[in-house]
């Protein structure tokens, strides 16, 4: 792979220096800042560099901590991104820029706060980063099972209790994620805005419940290595056509299922997550959202104007945007982008359905998500501390609720 | 024993070490034959697909073209970085073993704990503090900042200190008679020792190999990594690398060390027999 | 054996002359971060410019239950790997000095391939072996002997167990090679004097082999203790830098890992220096042990 355009800058100072959290999108961040080049500033030249998903926010931090080559322009998850709040935030204030680029207009409402916190704006998100269910059309149909009818939870169980009896299957697939994920989908998070741990307890107590309930029906299974997001998972449960659902956002199957498993081209099926029952009687939303890159600029960076002037572009440009979708990337949440008739064609992967329009149909519900010092440390924590033990019974929620919460609670930033 | 009890016994000692040796082969094996699975066939149970359907050699001459990684670049600084610091290990531990074992001098004891439990301790507490001191000497993403770094060795020490106490006070009496001054006594004996720096030089080539922290902090620039640094890339899921490859550049990463240790292996055995045992 | 006061008295700075190279790159690239380090602990965590807190952190881990979970895992997990691994790898020499002489450096050779390879190959090579269902340890051994398959990798009961089997599998080849090598060492004139004297191989062993092998043995054991409190490598190929469920598999390194992680630079460095203290005991304890036999 080969790292973008280097060249000692004439007109600009240096070349923009880009961080980008995944190999895979450097591809698209270099034809990017070619496509820059070529409809904006044939002057412009920047140097595109990919790390990990996890090394990336190491060197990032190593980088700020020490003053040492820090870049202009990250590109950063929106789980990660909380570890950088504590303290002195190293990243730009974009609150006057985008209402000058009336971005606060063309984003999805609920996409705009993802990286804000405490009254100013860090990043633009990257992706509309919807829930929806990816289910196996072929499998499904086999079965009998028309997915048109699994429009609540409960439902839906129901369906994998005869999946389970009569055929040994498992009807979904179950990830440390989901905790957030569902929560959200029931109007909760887990922090509040003003900072607290698990503000709804009853609902967080219910979901792990039910994460629990349906691993012991095996309604649910949990892959190896306890991840969705693990190749293995791709070419054994999946490939064997253990499981038939899993619930990924927009940018999960775009990218990984056509990734992962191309030879299921056509039999991946797309719909709304199933609603829960809410307490006061209504349905919930019928998505929710979880993780989704965003572009943000370097508190300390000497180029920021430029920096500033890139991004907008890969954020409205509608070309950009197209590129993202169909080279297999995510849903953009730039709205006017939706527009384009190349989004809303049918998808020949997801069993021809017309998967742009069912997003573009789901965006206003997205829920936003909470943005907290320590939201990356809870994330990892469950998933690598408690998931396992309360998926086998080992831990009741109420327990693992408590447990975390005394470990974030301690785990103040700052000490 | 008689001749037919030998091979009784010889034959039994094989048997029974079957089992470790298919444990510790067994893995090796499947990771080469990995080179030549696709995707699917690489995650089937193993009793299903435990050899490829086809021999392609389509992902190493892949990985050596350098799509995935500029491999020859990234293999040559890892074996330069790697030398170089066996070399410069070999030296200052020898030079410093020397003191320990033939001189006396106050502190002495204390002055060996401390070098050597100083390289005892967790390398991230380093990580940033030698991040941002790399940088301040100028030498940030140079393979010279990964190099100095690591001739610094406790294990060398501690090696050299018990080599050069076994050897006999008259050979340094020998030189020193001549009128020699210490450097020329020093260098006089180290030929003696030979096996042993080129033993301990291996050790700490292999250790360099398999290096990552720092390497990690201190390149950027991608044809300046080394070896470890490209293989994770190579293993990160984002990078979405066929498992064929990534099993190619596994085994390209053991090779040097296992030809190396196969040259050294006869002088390191005799070597560490002459200096364990007193 | 060269005795202590034979040596020639030589001019006062002549030990330091030898010792100037590596005590100059010990001082610019160890102590000096060192420095650094100790000066991050003594500061609050995070990425700006921290407030100094002076022993905030050290006291902290005086009650983190985290950080004794860590020593005490890492305590099992250094004793069960020399518990395991020095009698094995005893056994494993002494079959290979009883087979066939010309196969002995091939088969010495083949144990000693784990401990030739790069960790992050080593993590590639675990998933084969340890990963539930379709691993070789659950296929070859746990379910043939009729057990349930045992997932290593996130059971919390099994998963100090499978960080030790990972020691046991990538270093015994190495120490078996070291003892090998020891026992070849030894004086032919010291097993004739043996079998003369009890004709039990056995007690043979036991009185003339293992005392003569002690300073290897001793090395090994110093070698595994690094390796389970300071070396990161194999905790992290195993469970991704992470403790494991319910933090079974957490050790002090991979807890120090965890702090960087999220940015608390300051209670890592408080956590690795208060490992210092620990390894200079142990050193100066195989010292000690060392002098009394000679």
């Amino acid at each position: 792979m080969t790292i973008g355009l280097v060249l000692a800058g004439t007109v600009q100072a240096k070349p923009l220096d880009i961080w980008i959290s995944s190999f895979q999108d450097q591809l698209y961040y270099e034809s990017m800042v070619k496509l820059y080049k070529a409809k904006v500033d044939k002057a412009f030249e920047a140097k595109v560099q990919s790390f990990g998903f996890r090394e990336m926010p190491e060197k990032l931090a190593v980088s700020i901590k020490t003053g040492i080559n820090p870049p202009d322009v990250v590109q950063l998850d929106e789980v990660l991104f909380g570890a950088f709040l504590s303290g002195d935030v190293p990243f730009a204030d974009l609150n006057a820029r985008i209402k000058k680029a009336k971005l606060d207009k063309d984003i999805a409402k609920s996409r705009q706060s993802l990286f804000a916190y405490k009254g100013k704006t860090y990043g633009i998100p990257q992706s509309l980063s919807a829930m929806v269910v990816y289910y196996r059309a072929d499998l499904l149909k086999e079965l009998g099972i028309d997915p048109a009818t699994l429009t609540t939870w409960d439902k839906f169980v129901a369906a994998g209790k005869t999946v389970v009896e009569d055929h040994g299957k498992s009807m979904i697939a179950l990830d440390p994620t989901y905790f957030g994920i569902l929560l959200r989908q029931r109007d909760s998070d887990l922090f509040d805005r003003d900072g607290s741990v698990f503000p709804d307890r009853e609902a967080a107590i219910e979901v792990l419940g039910w994460l629990q309930k349906q691993m012991e029906s095996r309604v649910g299974m949990v892959p190896e290595r306890a991840s969705i997001f693990d190749p293995l998972f791709f070419n054994s449960a999946i490939q064997y056509g253990e499981v038939l659902t899993v619930v990924g956002a927009d940018w999960y199957g775009l990218d990984m299922l056509q990734q992962f498993t191309p030879d299921l081209k056509g039999k991946w099926g797309v719909m709304p997550l199933p609603a829960w029952k809410l307490p006061d009687g209504r349905l919930s939303r019928r998505t929710s959202t979880f993780a989704g890159q965003g572009l943000l600029i370097n508190k300390a960076s000497k180029q920021q104007d430029a920096a500033w002037k890139f991004i907008e572009f890969v954020i409205t440009d509608k070309e950009s945007n197209a590129r993202r979708f169909l080279d297999g990337n995510s849903f953009p949440a730039y709205r006017p982008a939706w527009k384009d008739e190349r989004l809303l064609q049918p998808s020949e992967f997801f069993n021809n359905q017309k998967f742009g329009e069912l997003l573009v149909r789901l965006a206003p519900e997205v829920p936003e998500v909470v943005s907290h010092p320590n939201r990356a440390k809870a994330v990892f924590l469950f998933q690598e501390t408690f998931f396992t033990s309360l998926i086998y019974g080992e831990l009741k929620p109420a327990e693992v609720l408590d447990k975390m919460k005394t470990m974030l609670e301690a785990a103040e930033p700052g000490l | 024993m008689s001749g037919q009890e030998k091979t009784q016994r010889g034959a039994l000692s094989l048997l029974l070490l079957g089992p470790f040796l298919l444990a510790v082969l067994v893995p090796f094996l499947w990771m080469v034959l990995g080179i030549f699975k696709t995707n699917n066939e690489f995650f089937q149970p193993l009793a299903k697909a435990f050899f490829p359907a086809n021999y392609d050699w389509q992902n190493v001459t892949e990985l050596l073209e350098g799509r995935w990684v500029p491999f020859w670049d990234v293999f040559g600084n890892s074996l330069v970085v790697s030398l170089g610091q066996a070399f410069g290990a070999v030296t200052l531990s020898a030079m410093a073993g020397y003191a320990f074992a033939r001189f006396t001098f106050s502190g002495k004891r204390l002055l060996f704990v401390l070098a050597v439990a100083l390289i005892l301790v967790p390398r991230q507490l380093f990580a940033v503090p030698l991040f941002s001191w790399v940088n301040e000497l100028g030498l940030s993403d140079s393979l010279l900042g990964v190099m100095l770094p690591g001739v610094v060795t406790g294990l060398g020490v501690v090696y050299f200190t018990q080599v050069f106490r076994q050897m006999p006070e008259e050979y340094l009496q020998a030189a020193r008679i001549c009128g020699a001054t210490e450097l020329q006594v020093f260098l006089t004996v180290l030929p003696l020792v030979w096996p042993a720096l080129l033993s301990y030089g291996m050790i700490h080539f292999i250790l360099a190999w398999h290096e990552h922290l720092v390497p990690m902090l201190v390149l950027t620039t991608e044809t300046k990594q080394t070896l470890p640094l490209a293989l994770a890339k190579l293993y990160d899921v984002s990078q979405r690398t066929p498992q064929g490859v990534q099993m190619a550049a596994s085994t390209f990463a053991v090779i040097p060390t296992a030809v190396l240790f196969a040259f050294c292996y006869r002088k390191f055995r005799s070597s560490l027999s002459d200096m364990l045992v007193h | 054996m060269p005795a202590a006061n034979q040596r020639t008295p030589v001019a006062r700075w002549t030990p330091f002359f030898f010792l100037l190279p590596f005590l100059f790159f010990l001082l610019l690239f160890w102590v000096i971060p060192l420095v650094g380090g100790v000066q991050m602990s003594l500061h609050a965590n995070g990425l700006g410019q921290a407030e100094y807190v002076g022993f905030a952190h050290y006291k902290a881990l005086a009650n983190d239950e985290r950080y004794v979970t860590a020593l005490r895992n890492s305590f099992v997990y250094t004793l069960a790997s020399v518990v395991v691994i020095v009698p094995l790898a005893l056994w494993l020499a002494h079959l290979l000095r009883a087979t066939f002489q010309r196969l002995r450096p091939v088969l010495t050779f083949a144990l000693l391939l784990p401990a030739l390879t790069p960790p992050s190959v080593l993590a590639v090579l675990f998933l084969m072996v340890f990963h539930g269902r379709n691993g070789l340890l659950n296929q070859l051994f746990v379910m043939p002997l009729g057990f349930e398959p045992v997932n290593w990798l996130k059971d919390p009961d099994f998963i100090l167990s499978g960080l030790v089997l990972q020691t046991v599998w990538r270093w015994t080849g190495f120490m078996t090679f070291f003892i090998l090598a020891g026992m070849e060492g030894i004086p032919r004139v010291y097993y004739e004097a043996a079998r003369l004297a009890t004709g039990s191989r056995w007690r043979q062993f036991w009185h003339v082999t293992l005392p003569q092998l002690r300073p290897v043995l001793l090395f090994v054991a110093v070698y595994l203790v690094v390796d389970g409190f300071s070396l990161f490598s194999g905790a992290y190929v195993l469970l991704g830098g992470s403790g494991g469920t319910a933090d079974a598999g957490l050790l002090t390194v991979t807890y120090v890992f965890l702090k960087t992680r999220f940015f608390d630079y300051g209670s890592a460095s408080a956590i690795s220096i208060s490992l210092l203290p620990l390894m200079v005991l142990a050193l100066f304890g195989c010292l000690f042990l060392r002098r009394r036999t000679v």
